[in-house]
């Protein structure tokens, strides 16, 4: 079982198909963020650029049994 | 230009009485004062403790005493680190009304326990978030090798007080090529080392997961002497490698003989232009590296750091976004506001990705004790560039200059870089990567290339220097 890779790319909606000023307003709302309409112009074009670049990993298919890399030691 | 006498000697000069540790504080003050109104590295010129260290020093070399390793070296520190009696900044405008530091960084400490002496705080890139020192509250730093240019960040200031000559070392972080790209815009040597190797204690953090600290400095050789006064655990910091000190100034001059060294290719080359993959060829032919290999998925191992870096950096100043956002630098507040809006599923799997890339990675290091590539994809960019054009693609200048180095970061890999001149006289930093824990091998390299003729850090006089 673990040695089937699986990525989570397939869950998730194209830059087309996303709503991006839906999310933000939702966002900024959960986060008690403030945003000018000029402010989440703004937001909205960093979270389409993030988007976009996360997918280069997003889609990428790891085995199931690779760990994130830590830095925490008790 | 001029050559200056290596901190190496410098210290000898001083251990010998031939110049006290005082008259070279004085003469690095007496430089900052006069000229970096032109090149603005320094936020705050500590020129009591300056003394006070200087005066330290020397009565011991009166008391007929043994210096330490460092009497009489000048030094400054990116304005992130602690130091006793100033407000650490981090380039940020949100922390000016901070009270001062009450003790020195763990780094900060152990230099001023080996005898230097500190100059003062420097600037950056606010928070450390970008590559070029474009500061819209304590102002641009100007690259000294020519003013119209940037120095490179975010450990801009850094690397332009070094290539100025207003102090010997400096003190810097790099999260995903701070270090790196400001040595080879401004044409220092500068050392990255392994993720975890030197304590963070008493700096402000960035991006926990990714942030290292290390030293800029003229020569190898400096970094040697510097980065084993750095080394060691550190208690206070739990991220900081329990790892027992491993010098590499005894080996600094063994050379490259026996050494298996090769270029990346690929993604390497697609992002340097002629200049860039022109001064790695000019390195490897130095060092008898004739393979080229391929690092494979670089360009997802960028991505997923860059996700990395804006995820944990967003969250860091939310509270500060929600209730302070007319005190954020202009130039990164938004970015920082997506960043605290990402999936928590994008950061784990940027994770997962990390690991799975360092265990590729490190497969080459089965067949290669160092690997080149360039430091920054171009010359330095002029000073409000927004765009930027490698091998005919145009790209966003700020984000773009950390391309070749963020992957290397990403997975914690130590990194020297060497400083090669290109045509037209500017500098283009190599980037000299080992496989964890072997700094050593990278500054041998970095030694190797001056003494081959190839790299150098001359200081750059600037208008109104003395």
């Amino acid at each position: 079982l673990f040695s089937v890779p699986y990525s989570i790319r397939n869950s998730e909606l194209t830059d087309d198909e996303m709503d991006w000023p839906g999310y933000v307003k939702a966002m900024a709302a959960l986060h008690r963020l403030s945003l000018d309409p000029s402010r989440e112009a703004e937001v909205i074009v960093q979270m389409r650029h993030i988007h976009t670049l996360a997918q280069r990993f997003l889609d990428f298919p790891l085995a199931a049994d690779v760990d994130p890399a830590p830095t925490f030691r008790p | 230009m001029t050559t200056a006498p290596d901190i190496a000697a410098s210290a000898s000069a001083v251990r010998s009485g031939d110049v006290s540790a005082r008259e070279r504080v004085e003469a690095a003050l007496a430089r900052i004062a006069s000229a970096d109104s032109t090149i603005n590295s320094f936020t705050a010129v500590t020129a009591q403790r300056a003394r006070a260290e200087a005066d330290a020093i020397d009565a011991i070399r009166r008391r007929g005493e043994p210096l330490p390793p460092l009497a009489g070296i000048t030094y400054s520190v990116k304005n992130l680190f602690d130091v006793a009696g100033l407000t650490t900044l981090a380039g940020a405008r949100l922390n000016a009304a901070n009270p001062p530091a009450l003790h020195d960084a763990t780094l900060v400490r152990r230099l001023r326990a080996a005898g230097a002496m500190l100059v003062g705080a420097v600037n950056m890139d606010a928070y450390a978030y970008g590559f070029t020192t474009e500061n819209t509250h304590y102002g641009t730093t100007r690259n000294p090798r020519d003013i119209a240019r940037v120095a490179g960040g975010s450990s801009g200031g850094s690397a332009a007080a070094v290539a100025a000559g207003f102090c010997d070392v400096s003190l810097c972080s790099d999260t995903n090529g701070s270090i790196r790209v400001p040595s080879s815009f401004c044409g220092t040597f500068g050392l990255k080392p392994t993720f975890s190797r030197l304590s963070r204690h008493g700096s402000i953090p960035f991006v926990p997961s990714l942030d290292h600290l290390g030293p800029i400095a003229r020569s190898a050789r400096e970094l040697a002497l510097v980065y084993d006064v750095l080394q060691g655990p550190d208690q206070a910091d739990p991220a900081c490698a329990q790892r027992a000190i491993q010098p590499t100034l005894p080996t600094l001059e063994q050379g490259t003989k026996g050494l298996r060294i090769a270029m990346l290719g690929g993604y390497f080359a697609q992002w340097a232009d002629a200049d860039a993959c022109a001064a790695v060829a000019r390195a490897a032919a130095a060092l008898g590296a004739g393979d080229v290999v391929e690092m494979h998925e670089t360009d997802r191992a960028r991505a997923a750091a860059f996700v990395i870096t804006a995820a944990e950096a967003g969250a860091r100043y939310l509270d500060d976004l929600r209730m302070r956002p007319e005190d954020f630098e202009p130039l990164s507040r938004e970015r920082l506001t997506a960043g605290a809006m990402l999936p928590a599923a994008w950061l784990v799997q940027a994770q997962r990705f990390r690991r799975w890339f360092a265990e590729e990675t490190a497969k080459l290091f089965q067949d290669y004790d160092l690997l080149l590539a360039p430091a920054t994809p171009c010359i330095a960019t002029t000073v409000g560039s927004t765009t930027m054009q490698i091998n005919g693609i145009t790209l966003p200048t700020r984000p773009s200059i950390g391309l070749l180095t963020q992957p290397i970061s990403f997975i914690g890999l130590p990194v020297a870089v060497a400083p090669l001149w290109t045509p037209g006289s500017l500098p283009l930093g190599v980037q000299i990567i080992a496989a964890p824990w072997r700094e050593d091998l990278c500054l041998r390299a970095a030694h190797a290339l001056e003494q081959a003729g190839i790299a150098s850090s001359p200081i750059t006089k600037v208008n109104g220097d003395v």
